[in-house]
């Protein structure tokens, strides 16, 4: 196990003051889990179902990878102009209320779904596929004067969204990789294995502390370390920032540092690791309470923004500019009067040459047909999305983008190639879900 | 494998339509009524000193698993629905994150690596009690479907061999890691002599719709001990005879009348029937426990659990079949080497004890063992004819040969790792005693088990594809390095549901491979091969 080296700040006093604090942490979790095991035991099961359909527009990208097309020629591409994709499925969960303090939950999800019907696919891959598996499942400690605990811990599998306003491009230091920097959309946050504190300890400061294990992408296990804090400001704006250091502990050396991950010649030979360190910074801006909003819905009105470095280090030939590395994003949920919940429009620029897709490659070079492919070609992204709560648990939600759509794969993750590059590619989607 | 994608989606579907009924059917109600249950489960392994290669194309002694770091994640819901007093329903479904073993030398595997999801069903079944519920007996008890049976409670690690083990081959499975599926009736009368007779599938492997049919009774004189035996009637009616009694590979037709062909140069049918091996069999076994808890309720010192001890011996196939024509030959002559047998012993838990002595004397046990370090300098292939010929091709000998550097380690390697170990062990034994004191509440362990096995087979503990003859060794002049196995686990709950656990072990683990399917190969194999596992669950 290595851990990397960290700035030589911490004092001995420190040190011993931090040791003490997560002695009384722990002192205080365990009293509030034995707490708990003298409560009264409360189930609650919940169930939601989904439908979603999808239907690319254009694009000139395959999900698939090298298959033959109709001339016998091995390709990547694929005119998926006009694919519909849908998925039908359902959650079930149950979670278990320990007293006031302590809550476990697990939830069960389980779809259809289908890869693209294309008619130079396999017959086999054109069937019928079922997905399933844990959706979440984790414990859940409040700690401090209830009912609204400062601090609060959750351990297991969780959804983390530090920025609930954004539809689907943003949120970049938990959907995001460095070396290569893939970036990841979507309206529904990312699922994290670990342990996240958060606590409100100081007014209008809202701190979260997260140590999480990675599980998508290969080498899995590395543990990170994330921290992120965000100010309120009169209600009105909103500043975060946060830091990541990613892969900080590696379980096992020889793949996160491994020899397979290198760019140039004999002794000119630089090794990447696949570990590095992820910046984010996000304002927002919601207006409303300088004037009188009238019949303005709470979300209307909201301007947001954030950007992120992914990888403070720079290597030669892959990643010599750090301004490749750095996506940006700006969003605006439009004034609706209550006839939706919201409608956001999202803007994104990421000026990486190389296409970046999150490859079980177990190197941190792009591979070869990713390497400078698309050049500024794919540079914007763009997403408009409404919600809008139709009845009590039963919503609707509506898109158009050109965003890093990727397929599912069928195991809780993604197929790794993005279907939105170029110019001109877009797709719509709805998807409605009802719960109770 | 369709087969089982099949049964799954089936069961699966059951499953669900289960959990619908019985939700929306029974709630809320004395009878008929629904309990819930739930858990959450967190597990990290890492195999600290491991020869074995995983499923890659490897032919050198290169120890791939060494240092390998593995990590579960998973979830489950269960619902009973309890339609009577006599009658009750229990299902569930679980979920979870896992992966492929990761390293940067699965090549062009690499796709394999990334994240997987499983899903499985981990009980459907109904339960039909004859007889007052409130008495302390069963007179019967019948359940159907796909449950847990344990006729050994304390088994952890190896062990429970009638129902997690084949015949031919003799495999022996990880204690537990194998449920029933199929038909059982349970009975505890008279008072002192219980019975199960169990009519089940193997879900697990192929042929996997052969029945078999097991029968095994427990005498419990008293507290203090008891006994038990079993019999296995192993895949005695064949879903297919074919693939059960004939298997698919050619070597495991080689019989006595081969090799009497070959050396007279008649043909099978001149001599004899060509003698197939069969993967049915029949399987014995015996157990005992003592348990002195009865005897130490009075002393402060011992626990509930300790000290009690318990074994386990089986026969895993009561019939010799002759060696197979090749050489090395494999074949079932002696029935000595289809025992496995096992003991274990739950070791005090007071602090003294469980904290301080145990983790010594394992650190002890961990350097003592610990394999010599070998670095290959330089390697070369040699191919050498022998002059033999098969057919019209000759036969070669391939030899590695190696220059390398032995490090020796072991008990004079770094031994300052032992006072190391001293003072940790004395620290956390008295810590722990003292803390203890201090507070007024125990803070031990709840249980501390150390299991061995013996199981003197001379071929490895492996199932490769769907034969009846077992797998050579690499080196079968080493065949006898694996036969010992063993496992230290320990547990500790808090308040019911936080379960915090541990293992330090040579035992029979395996890795699931990219279908999500068991492979075949242990991770630690030899004595001086281990992993260290910890594990928190959170049951509600």
């Amino acid at each position: 196990m290595r851990i990397c080296q960290l700035p030589e700040v911490m004092t001995t006093t420190m040190m011993t003051a931090n040791m003490r604090s997560v002695l009384c942490l722990c002192a205080t979790i365990l009293g509030a889990t034995a707490a708990a095991g003298r409560a009264e035991v409360s189930f609650k099961p919940h169930v939601e179902v989904y439908h979603s359909v999808l239907r690319i527009e254009e694009s000139n990208e395959a999900s698939q990878i090298e298959f033959m097309n109709r001339t016998g020629d091995v390709s990547y591409y694929s005119d998926n102009s006009g694919a519909v994709i849908q998925s039908l499925g359902g959650r079930l969960g149950l979670s278990a209320r320990f007293g006031a303090r302590l809550s476990a939950t697990f939830t069960y999800d389980n779809h259809i779904w289908h890869v693209f019907q294309g008619r130079d696919m396999p017959v086999y891959d054109n069937t019928e596929k079922i997905a399933g598996g844990v959706h979440e499942g984790y414990l859940k400690v409040a700690l401090g004067p209830m009912p609204a605990a400062p601090v609060v811990l959750r351990l297991g599998y969780f959804n983390m969204r530090y920025a609930p306003e954004v539809m689907n491009l943003g949120e970049y230091l938990f959907r995001t990789g460095v070396y290569p920097g893939y970036v990841l959309s979507g309206g529904e946050g990312i699922e994290l294995l670990g342990a996240h504190v958060q606590t409100t300890i100081v007014p209008h400061l809202t701190q979260d502390l997260l140590f999480t294990s990675e599980i998508n992408i290969f080498p899995a296990y590395d543990y990170s370390l994330s921290y992120l804090a965000r100010v309120d400001i009169l209600n009105i704006a909103e500043i975060g920032a946060g830091a990541m250091l990613y892969r900080v502990v590696s379980v096992r050396e020889e793949n996160t540092y491994n020899a397979l991950s290198y760019v140039g010649d004999g002794a000119d030979t630089t090794r990447i690791p696949l570990s590095g360190n992820k910046l984010m910074g996000r304002l927002v801006i919601d207006p409303k309470p300088l004037f009188n909003p009238g019949r303005m819905g709470p979300e209307d009105l909201k301007l947001y923004c954030e950007a992120a470095l992914l990888g403070t280090k720079d290597y030669p030939e892959m990643y010599e500019d750090i301004r490749e590395r750095v996506p940006v994003m700006a969003g605006v949920h439009v004034p609706m009067f209550n006839l939706l919940d919201v409608l956001a429009v999202e803007v994104e620029w990421y000026g990486t040459p190389h296409g970046c897709n999150p490859e079980n490659s177990a190197t941190a070079v792009p591979l070869v047909q990713e390497q400078f492919r698309y050049g500024d070609r794919d540079d914007w992204k763009w997403a408009v999305t409404a919600t809008r709560e139709i009845v009590d648990g039963f919503e609707v939600t509506a898109r158009a983008a050109r965003d890093h759509l990727r397929m599912e794969d069928g195991n809780g993750w993604y197929q790794p190639r993005e279907l939105m590059k170029l110019p001109g590619d877009w797709y719509w989607s709805v998807r409605s879900s009802i719960r109770f | 494998m369709e087969s089982r994608v099949r049964r799954k989606t089936m069961l699966f579907k059951t499953t669900i339509t289960m959990l619908a009924v019985c939700a929306l059917a029974v709630r809320g109600k004395e009878y008929p009524r629904v309990e819930y249950a739930g858990g959450v489960t967190y597990g990290i392994t890492k195999v600290v000193h491991s020869n074995v290669a995983p499923q890659l194309e490897i032919t050198d002694d290169t120890t791939y698993f060494n240092g390998a770091w593995i990590q579960n994640f998973s979830g489950n819901i269960g619902i009973d629905a309890i339609l009577s007093p006599h009658l009750s329903l229990h299902t569930g479904i679980s979920a979870g994150i896992w992966h492929t073993f990761q390293t940067v030398r699965s090549g062009y595997y690499f796709a394999t690596s990334g994240r997987k999801a499983s899903r499985d069903i981990p009980t459907i079944n109904v339960q039909y009690r004859f007889g007052d519920p409130g008495a302390g007996h069963t007179p019967l008890k019948i359940t159907a479907g796909f449950f847990d049976y344990r006729y050994e409670s304390d088994a952890k690690s190896l062990g429970l061999y009638l129902f997690n083990s084949e015949a031919y081959p003799g495999i022996v499975y990880a204690a537990g890691e194998r449920k029933i599926f199929g038909l059982g009736l349970h009975s505890d009368l008279p008072a002192i002599l219980s019975h199960d007779v169990l009519a089940y599938t193997d879900p697990y492997s192929s042929s996997d719709f052969d029945v078999s049919f097991a029968y095994v009774a427990c005498l419990t004189p008293g507290p203090l001990f008891n006994v038990g035996a079993g019999i296995a009637l192993h895949r005695i009616l064949k879903d297919d005879p074919d693939l059960t009694d004939r298997s698919t590979y050619s070597e495991d037709s080689y019989s006595a009348g081969e090799i009497a062909r070959i050396d007279s140069g008649l043909s099978v049918r001149d001599l004899e029937p060509t003698i197939y091996y069969s993967k049915a069999g029949t399987k014995v076994m015996l157990r005992a426990a003592f348990d002195p808890s009865p005897l130490l309720e009075q002393s402060a010192f011992f626990g509930p659990s300790d000290l009690k001890v318990y074994a386990e011996a089986a026969i895993l196939g009561l019939k010799d079949y002759p060696n197979s024509y090749e050489s090395p030959s494999r074949g079932y002559t002696d029935i000595l080497e289809r025992i496995p047998v096992m003991g274990g012993i739950n070791v005090p838990t007071h602090p003294i004890v469980g904290n301080g002595i145990a983790p010594l004397g394992l650190a002890m046990f961990l350097i003592g063992t610990e394999p010599d370090s070998v670095k290959v300098l330089e390697a070369d292939t040699v191919i050498v004819p022998t002059g033999e010929f098969h057919g019209n091709y000759e036969l070669f000998d391939t030899t590695i040969t190696q220059n390398t550097e032995i490090i020796e380690r072991g008990l004079r390697y770094k031994p300052q790792r032992l006072v190391v170990a001293g003072v940790l062990s004395a620290i956390a034994g008295a810590g722990t005693f003292l803390l203890e004191r201090r507070l007024g509440r125990e803070l031990r362990l709840d249980r501390i088990a150390v299991e061995v096995e013996y199981y003197g087979t001379p071929y490895r503990n492996v199932l490769l594809g769907d034969r009846a003859l077992p797998v050579l060794h690499l080196y079968q002049d080493r065949a006898d390095e694996d036969n010992i196995r063993w496992a230290v686990h320990f547990e500790k709950s808090f308040m019911d549901r936080v379960t915090f656990s541990g293992r330090v072990a040579c035992d029979h683990l395996k890795l699931k491979n990219e279908y999500g399917w068991w492979a075949p190969e242990e991770i630690v194999e030899r004595i001086g091969e281990w992993y260290w596992a910890t594990g928190l669950s959170v049951s509600f």
